[in-house]
Protein backbone atom coordinates (compact mmCIF):
# COMPACT_ATOMS: atom_id res chain seq x y z
CA UNK A 1 0.00 0.00 0.00
CA UNK A 2 2.53 2.52 1.21
CA UNK A 3 5.11 1.12 -1.18
CA UNK A 4 2.73 1.67 -4.09
CA UNK A 5 2.14 5.20 -3.00
CA UNK A 6 5.83 6.05 -2.63
CA UNK A 7 6.57 4.38 -5.95
CA UNK A 8 3.94 6.55 -7.58
CA UNK A 9 5.40 9.68 -6.03
CA UNK A 10 8.80 8.72 -7.50
CA UNK A 11 7.21 8.30 -10.91
CA UNK A 12 5.48 11.66 -10.61
CA UNK A 13 8.80 13.22 -9.63
CA UNK A 14 10.59 12.16 -12.79
CA UNK A 15 7.69 12.75 -15.18
CA UNK A 16 7.00 16.11 -13.55
CA UNK A 17 10.62 17.16 -13.90
CA UNK A 18 10.58 16.35 -17.59
CA UNK A 19 7.27 18.14 -18.18
CA UNK A 20 8.55 21.14 -16.25
CA UNK A 21 11.64 21.45 -18.44
CA UNK A 22 9.46 21.31 -21.56
CA UNK A 23 6.75 23.59 -20.17
CA UNK A 24 9.22 26.22 -18.99
CA UNK A 25 10.71 26.22 -22.48
CA UNK A 26 7.26 26.67 -24.02
CA UNK A 27 6.41 29.49 -21.66
CA UNK A 28 9.78 31.20 -22.18
CA UNK A 29 9.38 31.35 -25.95
CA UNK A 30 5.75 32.34 -25.58
CA UNK A 31 6.49 35.25 -23.32
CA UNK A 32 9.26 36.51 -25.60
CA UNK A 33 7.36 36.12 -28.87
CA UNK A 34 3.71 35.15 -28.24
CA UNK A 35 4.57 32.04 -30.23
CA UNK A 36 3.38 28.65 -28.97
CA UNK A 37 6.31 26.51 -29.97
CA UNK A 38 4.99 23.05 -30.74
CA UNK A 39 8.48 21.98 -31.79
CA UNK A 40 9.67 22.25 -28.18
CA UNK A 41 9.22 18.51 -27.57
CA UNK A 42 11.53 17.68 -30.48
CA UNK A 43 14.48 19.01 -28.51
CA UNK A 44 13.80 16.39 -25.83
CA UNK A 45 13.76 13.70 -28.51
CA UNK A 46 16.94 15.09 -30.11
CA UNK A 47 18.73 15.38 -26.79
CA UNK A 48 17.97 11.71 -26.17
CA UNK A 49 18.79 10.56 -29.70
CA UNK A 50 22.10 12.41 -29.99
CA UNK A 51 23.12 11.01 -26.61
CA UNK A 52 22.21 7.53 -27.85
CA UNK A 53 24.70 7.97 -30.68
CA UNK A 54 27.48 9.68 -28.76
CA UNK A 55 27.24 8.23 -25.27
CA UNK A 56 25.28 5.03 -25.70
CA UNK A 57 26.73 3.67 -28.95
CA UNK A 58 29.72 5.96 -29.50
CA UNK A 59 31.22 5.29 -26.11
CA UNK A 60 32.00 8.97 -25.50
CA UNK A 61 32.47 9.95 -21.87
CA UNK A 62 29.55 11.82 -20.33
CA UNK A 63 31.56 15.03 -19.97
CA UNK A 64 32.11 15.16 -23.71
CA UNK A 65 28.79 13.79 -24.95
CA UNK A 66 26.59 16.16 -22.96
CA UNK A 67 28.17 19.46 -24.13
CA UNK A 68 28.21 18.33 -27.76
CA UNK A 69 24.56 17.28 -27.51
CA UNK A 70 23.65 20.61 -25.98
CA UNK A 71 25.59 22.50 -28.65
CA UNK A 72 23.87 20.67 -31.50
CA UNK A 73 20.37 21.15 -30.10
CA UNK A 74 21.09 24.79 -29.30
CA UNK A 75 22.12 25.39 -32.90
CA UNK A 76 18.93 23.78 -34.13
CA UNK A 77 16.86 25.83 -31.67
CA UNK A 78 18.49 29.00 -32.99
CA UNK A 79 17.63 27.93 -36.52
CA UNK A 80 14.03 27.34 -35.50
CA UNK A 81 13.96 30.78 -33.91
CA UNK A 82 15.22 32.38 -37.12
CA UNK A 83 12.54 30.61 -39.15
CA UNK A 84 9.60 31.13 -36.80
CA UNK A 85 10.33 34.61 -35.50
CA UNK A 86 10.61 37.45 -37.95
CA UNK A 87 9.91 40.75 -36.25
CA UNK A 88 7.80 43.15 -38.24
CA UNK A 89 6.95 40.48 -40.75
CA UNK A 90 4.99 38.51 -38.21
CA UNK A 91 1.97 37.14 -40.02
CA UNK A 92 -1.13 35.86 -38.31
CA UNK A 93 -0.46 33.92 -35.12
CA UNK A 94 -1.94 30.86 -36.77
CA UNK A 95 0.71 30.86 -39.52
CA UNK A 96 3.51 30.91 -36.95
CA UNK A 97 1.75 28.08 -35.13
CA UNK A 98 1.72 26.06 -38.33
CA UNK A 99 5.43 26.82 -38.80
CA UNK A 100 6.26 25.33 -35.39
CA UNK A 101 4.05 22.29 -36.02
CA UNK A 102 5.70 21.90 -39.42
CA UNK A 103 9.13 22.23 -37.81
CA UNK A 104 8.16 19.56 -35.31
CA UNK A 105 7.19 17.16 -38.09
CA UNK A 106 10.30 18.03 -40.10
CA UNK A 107 12.57 17.39 -37.12
CA UNK A 108 10.99 14.07 -36.19
CA UNK A 109 10.92 13.01 -39.85
CA UNK A 110 14.59 13.86 -40.22
CA UNK A 111 15.36 12.00 -37.01
CA UNK A 112 13.72 8.92 -38.49
CA UNK A 113 16.14 9.09 -41.42
CA UNK A 114 19.25 10.02 -39.43
CA UNK A 115 18.59 7.28 -36.89
CA UNK A 116 15.73 4.83 -37.37
CA UNK A 117 12.27 3.94 -36.15
CA UNK A 118 13.43 1.94 -33.15
CA UNK A 119 13.17 2.70 -29.48
CA UNK A 120 16.55 3.50 -27.92
CA UNK A 121 18.07 4.05 -24.55
CA UNK A 122 21.49 4.41 -23.02
CA UNK A 123 22.75 3.36 -19.57
CA UNK A 124 21.69 5.37 -16.54
CA UNK A 125 24.43 7.71 -15.30
CA UNK A 126 24.74 6.14 -11.85
CA UNK A 127 23.86 2.57 -12.66
CA UNK A 128 20.53 0.79 -12.35
CA UNK A 129 20.77 -0.60 -8.82
CA UNK A 130 17.57 0.75 -7.21
CA UNK A 131 17.64 2.67 -3.99
CA UNK A 132 15.18 1.10 -1.52
CA UNK A 133 12.97 3.57 0.27
CA UNK A 134 9.86 2.68 2.31
CA UNK A 135 9.46 -0.49 0.34
CA UNK A 136 9.61 1.28 -2.99
CA UNK A 137 12.46 1.17 -5.48
CA UNK A 138 13.92 4.45 -6.65
CA UNK A 139 15.95 4.39 -9.84
CA UNK A 140 19.08 6.49 -9.22
CA UNK A 141 18.44 8.21 -12.55
CA UNK A 142 15.34 9.80 -10.98
CA UNK A 143 17.67 11.87 -8.82
CA UNK A 144 19.55 13.03 -11.92
CA UNK A 145 16.29 14.01 -13.55
CA UNK A 146 14.99 15.85 -10.53
CA UNK A 147 18.34 17.50 -9.88
CA UNK A 148 18.69 18.65 -13.47
CA UNK A 149 15.19 20.15 -13.47
CA UNK A 150 15.64 21.97 -10.17
CA UNK A 151 19.08 23.24 -11.14
CA UNK A 152 18.14 24.39 -14.65
CA UNK A 153 14.86 26.02 -13.77
CA UNK A 154 16.40 27.61 -10.70
CA UNK A 155 19.27 28.98 -12.77
CA UNK A 156 16.84 30.27 -15.38
CA UNK A 157 14.79 32.01 -12.70
CA UNK A 158 17.90 33.66 -11.26
CA UNK A 159 18.99 34.70 -14.74
CA UNK A 160 15.61 36.23 -15.61
CA UNK A 161 15.22 38.12 -12.35
CA UNK A 162 18.72 38.98 -11.22
CA UNK A 163 20.84 39.60 -14.30
CA UNK A 164 20.72 42.57 -16.65
CA UNK A 165 20.42 40.35 -19.73
CA UNK A 166 17.67 38.32 -18.11
CA UNK A 167 15.75 41.46 -17.30
CA UNK A 168 16.35 42.63 -20.87
CA UNK A 169 14.84 39.36 -22.07
CA UNK A 170 11.74 39.96 -19.95
CA UNK A 171 11.58 43.52 -21.22
CA UNK A 172 11.60 42.28 -24.83
CA UNK A 173 8.76 39.96 -23.92
CA UNK A 174 6.70 42.84 -22.55
CA UNK A 175 7.30 45.52 -25.16
CA UNK A 176 9.76 45.07 -28.02
CA UNK A 177 9.70 48.70 -29.10
CA UNK A 178 10.38 50.03 -25.64
CA UNK A 179 13.14 47.45 -25.23
CA UNK A 180 14.76 48.63 -28.46
CA UNK A 181 14.57 52.22 -27.19
CA UNK A 182 16.59 51.06 -24.16
CA UNK A 183 19.31 49.89 -26.54
CA UNK A 184 18.48 46.20 -26.08
CA UNK A 185 19.23 44.18 -29.24
CA UNK A 186 15.76 42.68 -29.48
CA UNK A 187 16.29 40.16 -32.29
CA UNK A 188 19.30 38.42 -30.71
CA UNK A 189 17.62 38.49 -27.28
CA UNK A 190 14.52 36.78 -28.62
CA UNK A 191 16.70 34.26 -30.41
CA UNK A 192 18.41 33.59 -27.09
CA UNK A 193 15.04 32.67 -25.60
CA UNK A 194 14.62 30.01 -28.32
CA UNK A 195 18.10 28.70 -27.57
CA UNK A 196 17.46 28.57 -23.82
CA UNK A 197 14.18 26.74 -24.42
CA UNK A 198 15.93 24.29 -26.74
CA UNK A 199 18.61 23.68 -24.12
CA UNK A 200 16.01 22.97 -21.43
CA UNK A 201 14.32 20.44 -23.72
CA UNK A 202 17.62 18.86 -24.62
CA UNK A 203 18.62 18.52 -20.98
CA UNK A 204 15.29 16.84 -20.29
CA UNK A 205 16.00 14.37 -23.09
CA UNK A 206 19.51 13.67 -21.81
CA UNK A 207 18.43 12.81 -18.27
CA UNK A 208 15.10 11.11 -18.97
CA UNK A 209 16.06 8.72 -21.77
CA UNK A 210 17.65 6.05 -19.52
CA UNK A 211 14.25 5.71 -17.81
CA UNK A 212 11.66 6.33 -20.50
CA UNK A 213 13.63 5.52 -23.66
CA UNK A 214 13.37 7.54 -26.83
CA UNK A 215 12.28 7.20 -30.43
CA UNK A 216 11.96 9.68 -33.28
CA UNK A 217 8.24 10.27 -32.78
CA UNK A 218 7.96 11.22 -29.13
CA UNK A 219 8.37 15.00 -29.47
CA UNK A 220 4.89 16.15 -30.41
CA UNK A 221 3.10 14.46 -27.53
CA UNK A 222 5.65 15.95 -25.14
CA UNK A 223 5.17 19.41 -26.65
CA UNK A 224 1.43 19.11 -26.16
CA UNK A 225 1.97 18.00 -22.57
CA UNK A 226 4.36 20.90 -22.02
CA UNK A 227 1.91 23.31 -23.61
CA UNK A 228 -0.91 21.93 -21.45
CA UNK A 229 1.16 22.24 -18.28
CA UNK A 230 2.12 25.80 -19.19
CA UNK A 231 -1.53 26.66 -19.91
CA UNK A 232 -2.68 25.08 -16.66
CA UNK A 233 -0.18 27.15 -14.69
CA UNK A 234 -0.74 30.31 -16.72
CA UNK A 235 1.06 30.90 -20.00
CA UNK A 236 4.08 33.18 -19.77
CA UNK A 237 4.70 32.41 -16.12
CA UNK A 238 7.72 30.24 -15.20
CA UNK A 239 6.39 29.31 -11.74
CA UNK A 240 3.05 28.48 -13.35
CA UNK A 241 4.70 26.17 -15.85
CA UNK A 242 6.36 24.27 -13.00
CA UNK A 243 3.13 24.08 -11.02
CA UNK A 244 1.16 22.88 -14.05
CA UNK A 245 3.78 20.21 -14.72
CA UNK A 246 3.60 18.93 -11.16
CA UNK A 247 -0.19 18.73 -11.32
CA UNK A 248 -0.14 16.80 -14.58
CA UNK A 249 2.62 14.48 -13.41
CA UNK A 250 0.79 13.65 -10.18
CA UNK A 251 -2.50 13.06 -12.02
CA UNK A 252 -0.84 10.84 -14.60
CA UNK A 253 1.25 8.87 -12.15
CA UNK A 254 -1.64 8.18 -9.81
CA UNK A 255 -3.99 7.37 -12.67
CA UNK A 256 -1.45 4.89 -14.01
CA UNK A 257 -1.01 3.24 -10.61
CA UNK A 258 -4.57 3.17 -9.33
CA UNK A 259 -6.68 3.11 -12.52
CA UNK A 260 -4.83 1.94 -15.58
CA UNK A 261 -1.92 3.20 -17.63
CA UNK A 262 -4.20 3.67 -20.63
CA UNK A 263 -6.31 6.36 -18.94
CA UNK A 264 -3.38 8.57 -18.00
CA UNK A 265 -3.24 10.37 -21.36
CA UNK A 266 -7.00 10.70 -21.28
CA UNK A 267 -6.82 12.50 -17.96
CA UNK A 268 -4.26 14.97 -19.29
CA UNK A 269 -6.40 15.91 -22.22
CA UNK A 270 -9.63 16.11 -20.27
CA UNK A 271 -7.91 18.44 -17.82
CA UNK A 272 -6.47 20.65 -20.53
CA UNK A 273 -9.80 20.93 -22.32
CA UNK A 274 -11.42 21.93 -19.02
CA UNK A 275 -8.64 24.48 -18.42
CA UNK A 276 -9.01 25.98 -21.88
CA UNK A 277 -12.78 26.22 -21.40
CA UNK A 278 -13.06 27.44 -17.85
CA UNK A 279 -9.68 28.74 -16.74
CA UNK A 280 -8.03 30.23 -19.83
CA UNK A 281 -5.61 32.29 -17.75
CA UNK A 282 -4.41 29.26 -15.82
CA UNK A 283 -3.88 28.83 -12.09
CA UNK A 284 -1.32 31.61 -11.65
CA UNK A 285 -2.40 33.49 -14.73
CA UNK A 286 -4.86 35.95 -13.24
CA UNK A 287 -2.32 38.51 -12.14
CA UNK A 288 -0.11 37.96 -15.14
CA UNK A 289 -3.03 38.43 -17.48
CA UNK A 290 -3.84 41.81 -16.03
CA UNK A 291 -0.22 42.77 -16.54
CA UNK A 292 -0.40 41.69 -20.16
CA UNK A 293 -3.65 43.58 -20.75
CA UNK A 294 -1.99 46.66 -19.36
CA UNK A 295 0.91 46.36 -21.77
CA UNK A 296 -1.30 45.67 -24.72
CA UNK A 297 -2.85 49.09 -24.26
CA UNK A 298 0.64 50.57 -24.43
CA UNK A 299 1.37 48.98 -27.79
CA UNK B 1 27.76 71.90 -35.56
CA UNK B 2 24.42 71.10 -33.99
CA UNK B 3 24.12 67.96 -31.85
CA UNK B 4 21.02 66.86 -33.75
CA UNK B 5 20.24 67.94 -37.29
CA UNK B 6 17.28 66.97 -39.45
CA UNK B 7 17.51 67.81 -43.10
CA UNK B 8 14.50 67.48 -45.38
CA UNK B 9 13.07 64.52 -43.42
CA UNK B 10 9.96 62.95 -44.94
CA UNK B 11 7.96 60.02 -43.55
CA UNK B 12 4.74 58.52 -44.88
CA UNK B 13 2.35 55.92 -43.54
CA UNK B 14 1.27 54.24 -46.75
CA UNK B 15 -0.10 57.05 -48.89
CA UNK B 16 -0.46 59.50 -46.04
CA UNK B 17 2.47 61.86 -45.65
CA UNK B 18 3.18 62.59 -41.98
CA UNK B 19 6.36 64.63 -42.45
CA UNK B 20 6.96 66.55 -45.67
CA UNK B 21 10.54 67.71 -45.70
CA UNK B 22 11.32 68.85 -42.15
CA UNK B 23 14.63 70.51 -41.32
CA UNK B 24 15.54 71.47 -37.80
CA UNK B 25 18.42 71.42 -35.35
CA UNK B 26 19.11 71.01 -31.63
CA UNK B 27 22.34 72.50 -30.25
CA UNK B 28 24.25 71.08 -27.31
CA UNK B 29 22.79 72.33 -24.04
CA UNK B 30 19.60 73.61 -25.61
CA UNK B 31 15.98 72.88 -24.83
CA UNK B 32 14.03 72.91 -28.05
CA UNK B 33 10.24 72.72 -28.06
CA UNK B 34 8.35 71.21 -30.93
CA UNK B 35 4.73 72.24 -30.86
CA UNK B 36 1.82 71.54 -33.08
CA UNK B 37 -1.71 70.22 -33.15
CA UNK B 38 -2.73 66.57 -33.10
CA UNK B 39 -1.60 64.90 -36.30
CA UNK B 40 0.94 67.58 -37.16
CA UNK B 41 3.66 64.93 -37.21
CA UNK B 42 5.35 65.56 -33.86
CA UNK B 43 5.48 61.95 -32.71
CA UNK B 44 6.45 60.83 -36.19
CA UNK B 45 9.44 63.15 -36.02
CA UNK B 46 10.53 61.68 -32.68
CA UNK B 47 10.20 58.17 -34.10
CA UNK B 48 12.18 59.10 -37.21
CA UNK B 49 15.03 60.38 -35.02
CA UNK B 50 14.87 57.43 -32.61
CA UNK B 51 15.17 54.87 -35.38
CA UNK B 52 11.61 53.55 -35.14
CA UNK B 53 10.70 55.00 -38.55
CA UNK B 54 12.89 55.77 -41.53
CA UNK B 55 12.89 58.96 -43.55
CA UNK B 56 12.64 58.25 -47.25
CA UNK B 57 14.74 61.30 -48.12
CA UNK B 58 17.09 63.81 -46.56
CA UNK B 59 19.24 62.98 -43.54
CA UNK B 60 19.25 62.74 -39.77
CA UNK B 61 22.61 63.57 -38.20
CA UNK B 62 23.56 63.16 -34.57
CA UNK B 63 26.92 64.27 -33.17
CA UNK B 64 28.25 64.73 -36.67
CA UNK B 65 27.29 61.34 -38.11
CA UNK B 66 24.25 60.19 -39.97
CA UNK B 67 21.89 58.01 -37.94
CA UNK B 68 19.30 57.60 -40.66
CA UNK B 69 18.70 53.90 -41.18
CA UNK B 70 20.12 52.81 -37.82
CA UNK B 71 17.69 50.75 -35.76
CA UNK B 72 16.37 52.05 -32.46
CA UNK B 73 18.74 50.00 -30.30
CA UNK B 74 21.80 51.36 -32.15
CA UNK B 75 20.57 54.93 -31.89
CA UNK B 76 20.02 54.43 -28.16
CA UNK B 77 23.58 53.19 -27.76
CA UNK B 78 24.85 56.49 -29.23
CA UNK B 79 23.52 58.32 -26.19
CA UNK B 80 20.13 59.39 -27.43
CA UNK B 81 17.35 58.52 -24.99
CA UNK B 82 13.62 58.65 -25.64
CA UNK B 83 10.71 59.25 -23.28
CA UNK B 84 8.20 57.65 -25.61
CA UNK B 85 4.63 58.52 -26.35
CA UNK B 86 2.31 56.73 -23.88
CA UNK B 87 5.41 56.09 -21.73
CA UNK B 88 5.76 52.42 -22.70
CA UNK B 89 6.99 51.24 -19.32
CA UNK B 90 7.62 47.57 -18.63
CA UNK B 91 4.41 47.32 -16.65
CA UNK B 92 4.88 43.84 -15.21
CA UNK B 93 8.38 44.71 -13.98
CA UNK B 94 9.27 46.68 -10.87
CA UNK B 95 10.08 50.38 -10.83
CA UNK B 96 13.67 49.51 -9.91
CA UNK B 97 13.93 47.10 -12.84
CA UNK B 98 12.55 49.69 -15.25
CA UNK B 99 15.21 52.14 -14.09
CA UNK B 100 17.91 49.53 -14.33
CA UNK B 101 16.94 48.75 -17.91
CA UNK B 102 17.26 52.45 -18.68
CA UNK B 103 20.97 52.02 -17.98
CA UNK B 104 21.20 48.97 -20.28
CA UNK B 105 23.19 50.95 -22.87
CA UNK B 106 25.94 51.40 -20.30
CA UNK B 107 25.94 47.80 -19.18
CA UNK B 108 23.74 48.44 -16.15
CA UNK B 109 23.35 51.09 -13.50
CA UNK B 110 26.39 52.41 -11.63
CA UNK B 111 26.54 53.91 -8.21
CA UNK B 112 25.00 57.35 -8.20
CA UNK B 113 22.75 56.85 -11.24
CA UNK B 114 19.76 55.81 -9.23
CA UNK B 115 20.33 58.46 -6.55
CA UNK B 116 20.32 61.16 -9.21
CA UNK B 117 16.98 60.07 -10.62
CA UNK B 118 15.49 59.65 -7.15
CA UNK B 119 16.63 63.15 -6.22
CA UNK B 120 14.76 64.45 -9.23
CA UNK B 121 11.69 62.31 -8.50
CA UNK B 122 11.62 61.48 -4.75
CA UNK B 123 8.19 59.85 -5.17
CA UNK B 124 9.79 57.01 -7.10
CA UNK B 125 12.00 56.13 -4.13
CA UNK B 126 9.03 54.75 -2.17
CA UNK B 127 7.82 52.84 -5.19
CA UNK B 128 10.99 50.98 -6.20
CA UNK B 129 9.73 47.43 -5.51
CA UNK B 130 6.26 48.07 -6.98
CA UNK B 131 5.25 46.95 -10.44
CA UNK B 132 5.37 49.89 -12.86
CA UNK B 133 1.79 49.23 -13.95
CA UNK B 134 0.53 49.98 -10.44
CA UNK B 135 1.83 53.57 -10.47
CA UNK B 136 -0.42 56.57 -11.06
CA UNK B 137 -0.22 58.27 -14.44
CA UNK B 138 2.02 61.04 -13.16
CA UNK B 139 4.32 58.59 -11.40
CA UNK B 140 4.52 56.53 -14.58
CA UNK B 141 5.61 59.62 -16.47
CA UNK B 142 8.24 60.33 -13.82
CA UNK B 143 9.46 56.77 -14.23
CA UNK B 144 9.56 57.10 -18.01
CA UNK B 145 11.70 60.23 -17.72
CA UNK B 146 13.85 58.68 -15.00
CA UNK B 147 14.36 55.56 -17.10
CA UNK B 148 15.59 57.70 -20.01
CA UNK B 149 17.95 59.64 -17.73
CA UNK B 150 19.47 56.39 -16.42
CA UNK B 151 21.18 56.08 -19.81
CA UNK B 152 23.08 59.31 -19.01
CA UNK B 153 22.07 60.46 -22.47
CA UNK B 154 23.59 63.33 -24.41
CA UNK B 155 20.18 64.12 -25.89
CA UNK B 156 16.73 63.34 -24.50
CA UNK B 157 13.68 63.24 -26.73
CA UNK B 158 10.44 63.69 -24.81
CA UNK B 159 7.18 62.89 -26.53
CA UNK B 160 4.28 64.67 -24.84
CA UNK B 161 5.35 64.13 -21.22
CA UNK B 162 2.35 66.08 -19.89
CA UNK B 163 -0.38 64.37 -21.88
CA UNK B 164 -3.31 63.01 -19.91
CA UNK B 165 -1.96 64.12 -16.53
CA UNK B 166 -3.76 66.03 -13.80
CA UNK B 167 -2.71 69.73 -13.59
CA UNK B 168 -0.73 69.09 -10.39
CA UNK B 169 1.25 66.35 -12.08
CA UNK B 170 1.84 68.47 -15.17
CA UNK B 171 3.39 71.08 -12.88
CA UNK B 172 5.58 68.45 -11.23
CA UNK B 173 6.79 67.09 -14.56
CA UNK B 174 7.60 70.53 -15.89
CA UNK B 175 9.36 71.45 -12.67
CA UNK B 176 11.55 68.41 -13.21
CA UNK B 177 12.26 69.44 -16.80
CA UNK B 178 13.18 72.90 -15.52
CA UNK B 179 15.72 71.24 -13.20
CA UNK B 180 17.15 69.29 -16.10
CA UNK B 181 17.46 72.58 -17.94
CA UNK B 182 19.45 74.03 -15.05
CA UNK B 183 21.75 71.02 -15.28
CA UNK B 184 22.48 71.98 -18.88
CA UNK B 185 20.79 68.97 -20.44
CA UNK B 186 19.93 68.88 -24.11
CA UNK B 187 16.25 68.13 -24.67
CA UNK B 188 13.93 68.03 -27.62
CA UNK B 189 10.51 68.49 -26.06
CA UNK B 190 7.42 67.60 -28.04
CA UNK B 191 4.34 69.10 -26.45
CA UNK B 192 0.73 69.95 -27.01
CA UNK B 193 0.86 72.14 -23.95
CA UNK B 194 2.56 74.93 -25.89
CA UNK B 195 2.33 77.45 -23.08
CA UNK B 196 4.45 75.43 -20.67
CA UNK B 197 6.78 74.14 -23.35
CA UNK B 198 7.56 77.64 -24.67
CA UNK B 199 8.23 78.88 -21.17
CA UNK B 200 10.97 76.28 -20.67
CA UNK B 201 12.46 76.15 -24.13
CA UNK B 202 15.26 78.20 -25.61
CA UNK B 203 13.94 77.78 -29.11
CA UNK B 204 10.81 76.36 -30.64
CA UNK B 205 9.57 74.95 -33.90
CA UNK B 206 5.94 74.89 -34.96
CA UNK B 207 4.89 71.88 -36.97
CA UNK B 208 1.76 72.04 -39.12
CA UNK B 209 0.65 69.19 -41.38
CA UNK B 210 4.13 67.75 -41.54
CA UNK B 211 5.98 70.99 -42.25
CA UNK B 212 7.85 73.45 -40.07
CA UNK B 213 5.88 76.67 -40.44
CA UNK B 214 7.57 78.76 -37.78
CA UNK B 215 10.86 78.62 -35.94
CA UNK B 216 12.72 80.92 -33.61
CA UNK B 217 13.44 81.93 -30.04
CA UNK B 218 10.72 80.54 -27.82
CA UNK B 219 10.07 83.91 -26.19
CA UNK B 220 9.64 85.62 -29.56
CA UNK B 221 7.35 82.93 -30.89
CA UNK B 222 5.24 83.02 -27.77
CA UNK B 223 4.64 86.72 -28.32
CA UNK B 224 3.38 86.29 -31.87
CA UNK B 225 -0.34 86.79 -32.44
CA UNK B 226 -0.67 83.75 -34.63
CA UNK B 227 0.87 81.48 -31.99
CA UNK B 228 -1.19 83.08 -29.27
CA UNK B 229 -4.32 82.41 -31.24
CA UNK B 230 -3.58 78.87 -32.38
CA UNK B 231 -1.63 77.33 -29.52
CA UNK B 232 -1.82 79.48 -26.45
CA UNK B 233 -5.58 80.00 -26.48
CA UNK B 234 -5.36 83.75 -26.08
Amino acid sequence: MLADFVQTVFAALSIGSMYALVAVGVTLVYSATRIINFAQGEFVMLGGMIMVSLYGEGGWPLWAAVPVTLLLTAALAALLGLVAYRPGRQGALISVLIITIGASMAISGSAFHVWDGDVHRFPAFSGDAPIKFLGAALAPQTLWIFGAAVLCIGALFLFLHHSLWGKAMRACAIDRTAAALMGIPVGPTVLASFVLAGLLGSIAGIVITPLTMVDYSGGMLLAIKGFSAAMLGGMGNVAGAVLGSVVFAVLEAFAATYLSSTVKELITFVVIILVLMFLPNGLLGGRQQRGLAQEDTLE
Amino acid sequence: MALLELEDVAVSYGNIAALRGVSMAVEDGEIVALIGANGAGKSTLIKAVAGLLRSRQGDVRYAGRTIKGLDAARVARLGLAVVPEARRLFGAMSVAENLELGAFVRGGARRGDLEEVLTLFPRLAERLPQKAATLSGGEQQMLAIGRALMARPRLVLMDEPSIGLAPMMVQAIFAAIARLREQGRTILLVEQNARLAMRLADRAYVLELGRVTLAGQASELAAMDRIQELYLGA
